[in-house]
């Protein structure tokens, strides 16, 4: 299922298998010209096959960079200081530049926030899609257009065999996260890495591309992390959810399980700002302050002063995280109690 | 856009309430290459204004028995600095001079081409209809023609007095700013503050001189900014050519005219006052580039 | 995206008339043009024969009815100076014209175009300044004085190349060499610019998402969509070449077009100016044409909403 030498593979519980990308204490850096601001501090993950990791966290967090740390796709200014990103038995981070092409849109593949600026606007939808299967599969033209209107075809695309010849700007937004989507998962990858797939797209358009991607998940086997500041998305698609706060992740659960009882203050927070038909709620609350700018990043917990349960011990240390049973953990000295 | 994240915003954040220096407050910290246009520039224009306190002869002065004296640091005298020329006047006298004329006729015309320009793109804008297809066209017609070709046939044709050459240069570049005024104020009339003060019944002299031009002010001063060194390279152009500044008046372009014919006898003629046309559009073009960044980044 | 070049041909068309008929008007704006051509004293009844002879004896209306006429008829009239068509005044100079322009022109946008490209990958190093202040430094730089100083070092120091004429190969070098900098300097100043705008898009990065080598995504990426600015101002840079060529055919003694456009405007030849901004005009026009349908081509977003910017 996941690993070609998974031993574990084919157990009923997804989450004890080896998981395919293991992310292990990841830490960022950007050279500013004021100097380097860390924004990934010490982040680990992980995910198997057949799974959906939701990465929930706030604009700024650090969840984006992680993963295109992970992938080596930062821009100039941005470092990996320390840590491992294991896919598959090997560590990305130590792979040079034309072996990790070989893997792009190849074993791991990616698909970004704004799909209208996201396709290149001088070629063909049908070119950009059939490049990648050029790339890693060396298919010949003709066979490389039949495939990609397969693809188009397979994520929804509707006159496939026009849509293969036209323009970016021809398309909606809709259509061309579809086109998106279909240019990353051409060569079937592993592991697809989707960042705020929905956010730029209307409502409706949201709920069918979060629908798209969770069956393709199931035929293709992939794991999927789904990258959003959207709580909603997150309980429509994914199965674990590592929620992240200030360039750390704070807390770590299967999705009920984190809706249900969250045990980072931050977590619930978030979760009391979201309005719920399971529960009555007498009025949405507002976690009070804003999150820090990583150039005020302190080394004691970050959520420190926008937390009520805050002692002198906070501050200072990094709290180290908490293992809750099996399954779940969390990076808070006084969490939650579980009433 | 997740570029967003990758890119943590650090530009509000400065050391609060600490003193800076001058060159900090103005960015200018590390921009060697900046300040030293700027200083020359200060210079350049100190000379231009104050040159004739210590200009050591006057610029017309001839010596016929010190014709092509060479400068101090190739051999020659401390009466002469510069060295002379064919007729034994003083190089750096001179120079002194024409520095003088240039800066006038660059900072001159440069202001008649953005005042005109500016004056015309706001017209379009504001009757839009026949008026704009009159200037657009007009536009066009000026990128038809390569500007030194249009002012060279019309000194030689026309004549050529100080006024013509200042208004012959201070036309190149209209269009430019006409363009970059147009479409301005064009965005600018659809903009809620210009709809509010004209619904309160406004002027139009009045909403154009104290809310338009306000706003788009800046855009044209850098424009500016990026245009005079062309100014002061097509009047120089010009006159070394023999079309532009006509004896006994001088300017830069003019003495490297004289100094092409000596070139093998006397290179400091034509070489000095290149240099500092040089320096001066080199100092000019850092200097507009760095505000244009700082300023107007949508310029570029 | 036909009916969108008939109407620029149109308008180009009527853009060349205007500076057709503004030329003609400003040149004859400046007196008798036999007081160029003769001297003071000549009898009036001679001045009267020329008069005739050249048809300047008519109205300034007439005069100028009948010169658009002639230009339908290809005749672009006479030299007041040698008496020959001004056409083949013309044409006798512009193979050398052309041979500097064209080499130049290919040169500097080959190095200007693969300079600027450089400067943008290497953006913020040594390599990104280096261009860069090399650019800014070429097109502030007058091109007459450039002309000077290589001269001076190279004809008259190193004595390695000729200081004026066009006889062989290496007369052209100079010439080339000093028009070519400073258009290499600003269409590298563009390409530059233009690729630093490209490769910060997101389309640069699900590029690399995809795995393609850098190559792959400078070139069949990032280029293409570089070059649809750059075209632009590769095509303004004609114009300014035209302008820059007079210039430096006159200090090289480079026996073109522009050189006996400096003749022709210093004796007030008038049917040689006229037929030389003719023909410049009609160049620049038709390069930007070029660029606008070039413009169309590179760019599908144009052709498909039918042109207008």
């Amino acid at each position: 299922m996941s690993g070609p030498a998974t031993p574990l593979a084919g157990k009923p519980d997804a989450a004890r298998e080896t998981p395919l990308l293991e992310v292990r204490d990841l830490s960022v850096v950007f050279d500013m010209p004021e100097g380097t601001v860390e924004v990934v501090d010490q982040v680990s993950l992980t995910v198997s096959a057949g799974r959906t990791l939701g990465l929930v966290g706030e604009s700024g967090s650090g969840k984006s960079v992680t993963c295109l740390a992970a992938l080596g796709l930062l821009a100039a200014r941005g470092r990996v200081t320390s840590g491992e990103v294991m896919f598959n038995g090997r560590d990305l981070l130590t792979i040079d530049e034309a072996e990790m092409s070989k893997l792009r849109g190849c074993e791991v593949a990616m698909v970004f926030q704004d799909p209208m600026v996201s396709l290149n606007p001088v070629r063909t939808i049908g070119w950009q899609i059939s490049e990648s299967l050029f790339l890693h599969q060396g298919l010949t033209r003709d066979k490389a257009k039949k495939r990609t209107i397969e693809l188009l075809d397979l994520v929804g695309i509707p006159n496939s065999k026009t849509r293969f010849g036209e323009y970016p700007h021809q398309f909606s937004g809709g259509m061309s996260q579809r086109a998106m989507i279909a240019m990353a998962i051409a060569c079937e990858p592993k592991l697809l890495i989707a960042d705020e797939p929905t956010t730029a797209l209307d409502v409706t358009i949201q709920a069918q591309i979060l629908e798209l991607l969770s069956e393709l998940k199931k035929e293709l086997n992939m794991a999927l992390i789904l990258i959003t500041h959207d709580l909603g998305v997150i309980a429509e698609a994914a199965d674990d959810v590592a929620v992240m706060y200030a360039g750390r992740v704070v807390e770590e659960a299967p999705v009920l399980e984190l809706f249900d009882t969250p045990l980072h203050h931050y977590t619930k927070g978030l979760l009391n700002s979201l309005p719920r038909v399971d529960r009555k709620v007498d009025r949405l609350s507002a976690i009070d302050g804003t999150a820090p700018p990583p150039q005020e990043f302190v080394s004691g917990c970050r959520f420190e002063a926008r937390c009520d349960h805050c002692d002198d011990s906070c501050s200072g240390k990094r709290p180290s995280f908490v293992d809750i049973g099996t399954t779940r953990r969390v990076a808070c000295l006084h969490p939650v109690v579980v009433t | 856009m997740s570029s967003q994240h990758a890119d943590p915003d650090t530009s509000g954040k400065v050391a609060p309430a600490r003193r800076l220096s001058l060159i900090k407050r103005w960015g200018l910290a590390g921009e060697w290459l900046v300040i030293a246009a700027m200083v020359y520039i200060v210079f350049v224009l100190f000379v231009a204004l104050f040159g004739f306190t210590f200009q050591p002869y006057p610029h017309t002065q001839t010596d016929l028995f010190n014709q092509l004296q060479p400068p101090v640091f190739m051999g020659g005298t401390w009466e002469h600095i510069l060295g002379t020329d064919d007729l034994g006047r003083d190089v750096l006298s001179r120079l002194i001079k024409g520095v003088q004329l240039s800066v006038l006729i660059g900072v001159i015309g440069t202001a008649i081409g953005a005042v005109l320009g500016s004056f015309l793109g706001i017209v379009a804008a504001h009757f839009r209809g026949w008026v704009e297809e009159i200037l657009m066209m007009l536009v066009d017609v000026q990128v038809s023609l390569p500007f030194i070709i249009f002012a060279l046939a019309v000194l030689a044709f026309v004549g050529n007095s100080l006024t013509i050459l200042i208004i012959v240069v201070g036309i190149d570049g209209w269009e430019r700013y006409a363009r970059l005024a147009r479409s301005m104020v064009l965005s600018a009339n659809q903009r809620d503050y210009v709809l509010a003060v004209r619904s309160l019944g406004l002027g139009h002299f009045k909403i154009y001189s104290r809310h338009v031009l306000p706003n788009i002010m800046g855009t044209l001063i850098v424009q500016a900014t990026i245009n005079l060194p062309g100014v002061i390279l097509l009047e120089s152009t010009l006159s070394f050519l023999g079309l532009g500044v006509q004896p006994p008046l001088t300017s830069l372009g003019q003495i490297l005219g004289v100094g092409r014919d000596y070139l093998i006898l006397a290179p400091w003629i034509a070489v000095a006052p290149g240099m500092v046309i040089f320096f001066l559009t080199l100092s000019i073009a850092i200097v507009g580039d760095w505000l244009r960044d700082r300023l107007d980044p949508t310029l570029k | 995206m036909t009916r969108y070049i008939l109407i620029k041909i149109l308008r180009s068309v009527f853009t060349l008339w205007i500076v057709v008929t503004a030329v003609f008007f400003v040149l004859r704006a400046s007196g008798d043009p036999l007081l160029s051509v003769f001297s003071l004293g000549t009898p009036e009844a001679t001045l009267d024969v020329f008069r005739v002879k050249w048809g300047i004896d008519k109205s300034m209306w007439q005069q100028y009815l009948i010169y658009v006429g002639d230009i339908f008829r290809g005749d672009f009239g006479t030299s007041f100076f040698d008496g020959r068509q001004a056409w083949d005044i013309v044409m006798e100079r512009l193979p050398k014209t052309l041979l500097l322009g064209g080499t130049t022109f290919s040169v500097s946008v080959v190095a200007g175009v693969l300079l600027g490209a450089l400067a943008a990958l290497k953006h913020g190093t040594l390599w990104d300044r280096g261009i860069m202040t090399a650019a800014v430094a070429s097109f502030s730089m007058p091109s007459y004085f450039l002309a000077l100083l290589l001269i001076l070092f190279f004809s008259l120091h190193l004595r390695w190349l000729p200081t004026a004429g066009a006889s062989t190969w290496q007369h052209l070098i100079l010439p080339a060499v000093t028009l070519g900098l400073t258009l290499a300097g600003s269409i590298a100043r563009f390409t530059r610019s233009a690729m630093l705008e490209v490769l910060r898009q997101s389309y640069m990065r699900t590029a690399q998402a995809k795995g393609a080598p850098k190559f792959r995504q400078i070139a069949w990426h990032a280029l293409p969509n570089a070059a649809i600015p750059t075209v632009t101002v590769i095509g303004f840079q004609l114009g300014w070449l035209i302008g820059g060529s007079v210039v430096i055919e006159t200090v090289f003694s480079w026996p073109g077009a522009g050189r006996l456009f400096i003749t022709a405007v210093g004796v007030r030849d008038f049917a040689v100016v006229q037929l030389f901004i003719l023909m410049v005009a009609s160049t620049v026009i038709v390069a930007n044409l070029l660029v606008d349908i070039l413009y169309g081509v590179l760019d599908p977003r144009i052709s498909v909403t039918g042109g207008s910017k």
